[in-house]
This record gives structure tokens, C-alpha cells and sequence, in this order.
């Protein structure tokens, strides 16, 4: 990457190295797999895609969801519901108004729920997922348990998936394109801006970002992303029920984002990759995902709280203990993960 | 006037679990700056101990359970205060609060590995079990016990916090953790035996309600006592007691109001009065404004 770089910068810019890499790994996983571990992969896909979208809030902009999974079960039902009572649209609409949908409410959301600090945005994110789950049982057009099914049927502009060739096919170029989408507003000044945000919302509002209004972007375009993954997922496993708005899904992602590290572009791709197929791997062994997921990210939390990426700085503090040299001075300020907590900043300010 | 009363209990006895539950998360708050999303699993965990120790109908042995309840989950609280959040308290709060999830996700794994996904039901003591009139409204016996157990907990908490050497420092602490430490409080271990009360008290709400509702994995994020919960902190403005006090039961009474006049909207009174909070006074009602400093409105 850094290579690239260096010789094109342009083609870095327009995210060609990302697409590049898209297209490699979209010929080669069908050269490799087959049957049920290329459906394992195409699920990875799809979270490759959830897991980006939440690092546009969590990584980049700062902000903590606990209820990610209410914008991919937005996406799922969207979906779902088209399917049922418009079943002639094409997928790709389909994705596209549920996207819409997401990011509507997302906003809509985000402009309550910004005027706290980061405790009170924790709870509410945590609430918002809650209240849909809930809503599924209480209104009956959302079949409650039981939940939509052929979702199969979906004609993606004129003609359904009949493979599980087709279903990665079509799954791996709307990721890519997303991702490449992101990457685009990555590079951008709204996602320098959200990184400025994420770093010292004091500092940006003083630079004349307007804080408020880029948080609210992210957080709505991070759930129309989160929602285009949830109806992938849920066009690949055929059906939509509440268990697509479980919290488990929202601590699942935020596992990736972690396991992968934000600091990079490509952090969370990378952790949900590893996510999905150590769980598939070890499904077996785990039946219930609450465990499996808990204990992961307290693991994570604990040992590494900045990921893969921060891996080789602890090798290298452990290794300094051990030689008997003096620890670097680490207050709470510089061991602190930029957030936009409201208490910090305020009392530095004043 | 009849039906008033039959309400206002019926509210105020909605209110009470929640309010024990968010007094022991927004303590927490106060003194560690940690959003204890654990709590969760804290007061199913309550509920599936009463579930398991309670034996016979006789109210001495429902009290009983309640104590072990409460004592038990306070062990677990103990010891994931040493274990996940000590650890974490340097690293800054975005990263305690993915602990408290984590720690939530995974105690309730493990509660449905011990106790598994069956709903459980545990029966009335037999000396509450029933109804009587106050001014021709019924009432329930469990009810009344409630409210008054409600009562019992606001006063015990509110003389610890106010009348005890403990009560002194914990609000030390909360009030400005670095000038306590200064002079000579011992913060780690207030935070601890905060930690520990906040775990009892939602251990003993997950036992209070063990016979009025089933219990299920679904207790632990549960639309009738967990979200009204994480509302009634931000409603009553995070890190006070009394405001939790105050929107739990106003809650309750508000969410038992419009059950009986427009059934339609019960169950989401809780959310709209949480947004027309969030719009009017997002500090909630007994916050500080220092602490709502949302950036560049």
C-alpha cells in the first residue's frame, strides 16, 4: 500500500490498491472454497461491510454504539418487508431504500440523542436497538418470531441468485463498492473532519467544523452502511427474524472493529474476517454466541484495547519491564482512546 | 378516585424495581464514570438465584432468597469490579463501557449456561398472595409490599449516603475523584464497595420481581425494568440518587396512567418522555450542567 502510494498517489486517492484488492480476493475465494466454507466466506463479506460501517462512527468519528445491530435489522427488515409487498422491485432498490431508511433514522436518532455526553449516547444507542427488537413482537406486519422468509426469490435487477457462486459474486461487488464508497469519504474533507471530531471535538469546533452536524452525518451514513450488510446477510441466509436485532450482533461488531484495530483503514475488514470464521470454526464448541462474544471482547478490552495493531508497542513495554528500565510517564490523558466523551474535554477546558 | 389509587400503586410498584436497579447503576456512575451495562445480567441473575434458592411458600424463606440473591450477586459484582474494571479505569471511559458490555454479554452466556433458556416462574409468597380495598380500589398484597420495600431501600440509601463515614467519601469520591484522593480517601476501595452495594441492590430487584413476571434471558434487557432503568438515569440526571428516585416512580406511575387511558401507547411512554428530556433538559432533572456538555449545539 505504502508502495503504491509513493509511485501513484492518485491512484491511491481514488481507492484503486482497495478495488484492486476487492477483485483478487473475489476471484480467488471461489478458486478455494466451495459448498458451505464460500457461504462462510460470503457472510464474512457482508460483515466485512457491517464492520467498516461501524468503524465510519466508532473508529473514526468517535462515537460508541452499543446498538449497531438496530441499522443492520433495519436493512434485514427493509428488505423483508419490499420482498413481501413490492416483490417485483429489483435487489439493488431494495438495498438502496433500506439504506435510506436506516440512515433517516439513524439521524433522526443521532439529533436526540447527540445532546448528551458519551454515558447517556451509550444507553440510548443500547435502547434504540432494544425498542425494534421489540417492536417485531408487538407489530403484527413484523411476524414476530416467526419472521420472513424466501427471501431467495429476490431478483437482483432481473433474476434471482441460484448459486452460491452468484450469491458471493453479488455479495463481494456491493461490499466493494461500499467499501470504495468509504474509502472515498475517507480521503474526503467531511472525513478529515470526522477524525478531527473524533480527536478533539474542543479543538474542531474551534477550527469552525461544526461538531454536531458531522456526527450526525457519520452516524447516519455508518447505519445506511450497517444496513446494506444487514440485507446482504439476510438475502443470504433466506430469512429475516428478530434474532437479526439482537444485541449479541452489536457487541459481535464491535468485536471485529476491536479484533482488527481502527487505526487503519482496513482494521475492521480485516477483524471481521478473522470474527466469522473463528466462530464458524468454533461453533461447535460454543453454542451460545453471548459467551463467545463476551468473553472475546473483555479478552480484547483488557489485553489489547487498540486492537492487532497495538500489538507490537505492548511486546515492546512488556520487554522493557522485564529489562528493568523505567516505565514511559502514562497518565490517564495519554493512555486514553480519543473519544468524544462529554466530562474530559469539559474539565480540561476549563 | 378509586381507580386513581388502584393506579398510583400499581405505578409506584412498577417504579420501585427500576428504581433500585438505577440507583445501584447511577452510584456507579457517580464514582467509577462507568456505565454498567452488566447490570443487566446482574438482576436476572438476581431472579434465576431466587428461582434455584427458594423454598416453600412462607414469606421468611422469599426473604431469604432475596438476601442470598442480592449477597450473590453482589460477589459477582465484587469480583468483576477487581477483575474487569480496575484494569480498565486508567484506559479512559469508551473502554470501561465495551467492558461493561463485554462483561454483560458474557455473564449472560454464562447465566443461560447454568441456569439454561427455559422461563422460569416462582410463586407469590403465600402471605402476599392476594388483593384487599383501600377506598373500594383492589390492591394487590405484593404490590403494597413493594412500595414499601421502595421505601425501606430510598431510606436505607439515603442514610448511608448522608449519615455514614462511608456516605462521606463515596460522595467525596463522586464529587472529584482526584481532590478525595488527595485527602487521603482511599478511592479504589470505595469504588469497590460501591460496586458492590450497586450489584446487591440489583441483585435484590431481580429477586423482587422473580414472582411477578417469568424469567427468561430476556429479563436482563427487559422492556419492563432494565431500558426503563438506563431511562430513569438519564431521566433523573446521571450520578443522582434521588433524581433516580424521582423519574423511576414518576415513570412507573406515568407508564401505569397511560395503560389505563390510551392502552395503545403503553410500553413507549418511557421513550417519549426520555426525547422530550433529551430536547428540553438533556442533563436530566437532578444533573449538573457541567456534566451535559454536549459539543457545539
Amino acid at each position: 500500500m505504502n508502495l503504491i502510494a509513493r509511485y501513484s498517489p492518485t491512484a491511491t486517492k481514488l481507492g484503486l490498491p482497495l478495488v484492486a484488492g476487492f477483485a483478487v480476493v473475489a476471484v480467488l475465494v471461489p478458486v478455494f472454497y466451495g459448498g458451505s466454507p464460500l457461504f462462510t466466506w460470503t457472510t464474512a463479506a457482508a460483515w466485512v461491510l457491517f464492520a467498516m460501517a461501524t468503524s465510519v462512527m466508532f473508529g473514526w468519528t468517535g462515537l460508541l454504539s452499543f446498538g449497531q445491530a438496530a441499522f443492520f435489522g433495519v436493512g434485514a427488515y427493509a428488505m423483508a418487508l419490499l420482498n413481501t409487498h413490492v416483490p417485483d422491485m429489483p435487489g439493488l432498490v431494495m438495498l438502496a431504500v433500506g439504506a435510506g431508511a436506516a440512515g433517516l433514522l439513524a439521524a433522526l436518532f443521532a439529533l436526540f440523542a447527540l445532546r448528551t455526553s458519551g454515558a447517556e449516547f451509550a444507553i440510548l444507542t443500547l435502547v434504540l436497538a432494544q425498542v425494534l427488537w421489540l417492536l417485531t413482537y408487538r407489530v403484527p406486519g413484523l411476524k414476530g418470531e416467526d419472521g420472513f422468509h424466501g427471501l431467495f426469490a429476490i431478483k437482483i435487477w432481473n433474476e434471482p441468485l441460484t448459486s452460491d457462486l452468484e450469491l458471493w459474486y453479488y455479495t463481494i461487488a456491493v461490499v466493494g463498492v461500499c467499501c470504495w464508497l468509504l474509502w472515498l469519504l475517507y480521503r474526503s474533507t467531511a472525513g478529515m473532519a470526522m477524525r478531527a471530531v473524533r480527536d478533539d471535538p474542543w479543538r474542531a469546533a474551534a477550527l469552525g467544523i461544526n461538531v454536531r452536524r458531522v456526527q450526525v452525518g457519520a452516524f447516519g451514513v455508518s447505519a445506511a452502511f450497517s444496513a446494506v450488510a444487514g440485507a446482504l446477510v439476510a438475502q443470504g441466509q433466506g430469512v429475516v427474524g428478530p434474532s437479526t436485532l439482537a444485541f449479541s450482533i452489536s457487541g459481535e461488531v464491535l468485536v471485529a472493529c476491536l479484533i482488527g484495530g481502527m487505526s487503519r483503514f482496513a482494521g475492521p475488514m480485516l477483524g471481521a474476517v478473522v470474527l466469522i470464521w473463528v466462530q464458524t470454526l468454533l461453533s461447535n464448541v460454543f453454542h451460545d454466541s453471548n459467551v463467545f462474544v463476551g468473553l472475546l471482547l473483555l479478552v480484547i478490552v483488557i489485553a489489547l484495547p487498540k486492537g492487532l495493531v497495538s500489538l507490537p508497542d505492548k511486546v515492546r513495554g512488556v520487554r522493557r519491564r522485564w529489562s528493568g528500565s523505567p516505565p514511559p510517564p502514562s497518565g490517564p490523558a495519554s493512555a486514553e482512546r480519543p473519544s468524544s466523551d462529554g466530562p474530559i474535554p469539559a474539565e480540561s477546558v476549563r | 378516585m378509586n381507580d386513581l389509587i388502584a393506579v398510583l400503586v400499581a405505578g409506584v410498584a412498577q417504579g420501585v424495581p427500576v428504581f433500585v436497579v438505577a440507583s445501584g447503576l447511577t452510584l456507579i456512575y457517580g464514582v467509577l464514570h462507568v456505565l454498567n451495562f452488566a447490570h443487566g445480567s446482574f438482576f436476572l441473575i438476581g431472579a434465576l438465584i431466587v428461582t434455584t434458592t427458594l423454598q416453600g411458600p412462607s414469606l421468611g424463606a422469599f426473604l431469604g432468597s432475596i438476601l442470598l440473591a442480592g449477597v450473590g450477586v453482589m460477589a459477582i459484582g465484587v469480583l468483576s469490579e477487581v477483575l474487569v474494571f480496575r484494569p480498565l479505569y486508567k484506559a479512559g471511559s469508551t473502554v470501561s463501557f465495551l467492558g461493561a458490555f463485554a462483561l454483560f454479554l458474557a455473564l449472560l452466556g454464562l447465566a443461560t449456561l447454568v441456569w439454561g433458556t427455559n422461563p422460569r416462574t416462582v410463586a407469590y409468597p403465600s402471605a402476599l398472595d392476594g388483593s384487599f380495598s383501600i377506598g373500594g380500589a383492589r390492591v394487590g398484597q405484593y404490590d403494597l409490599a413493594l412500595v414499601a420495600v421502595g421505601v425501606v431501600i430510598a431510606a436505607g440509601l439515603w442514610l448511608l449516603l448522608t449519615k455514614t463515614s462511608l456516605g462521606t467519601r463515596v460522595r467525596a469520591v463522586s464529587h472529584d475523584r482526584t481532590m478525595a484522593l488527595a485527602l487521603g480517601i482511599r478511592a479504589g476501595q470505595v469504588s469497590t464497595i460501591v460496586f458492590g452495594i450497586g450489584a446487591f441492590l440489583a441483585g435484590v430487584a431481580g429477586a423482587l420481581i422473580a414472582p411477578v413476571s417469568s424469567i427468561d434471558e430476556g429479563l436482563a434487557l427487559s422492556s419492563d425494568y432494565m431500558l426503563p432503568a438506563f431511562i430513569a438515569i438519564i431521566v433523573g440526571g446521571l450520578g443522582s440518587v434521588p433524581g433516580a428516585l424521582i423519574a423511576a416512580i414518576a415513570l412507573g406511575i406515568l407508564e401505569s396512567l397511560s395503560f389505563r387511558i390510551a392502552p395503545s401507547l403503553s410500553g413507549f411512554s418511557y421513550y417519549l418522555v426520555v426525547a422530550a428530556f433529551l430536547m428540553f433538559r438533556p442533563q436530566g432533572l437532578l444533573g449538573s450542567a457541567a456534566r451535559s456538555t454536549a459539543m457545539a449545539r
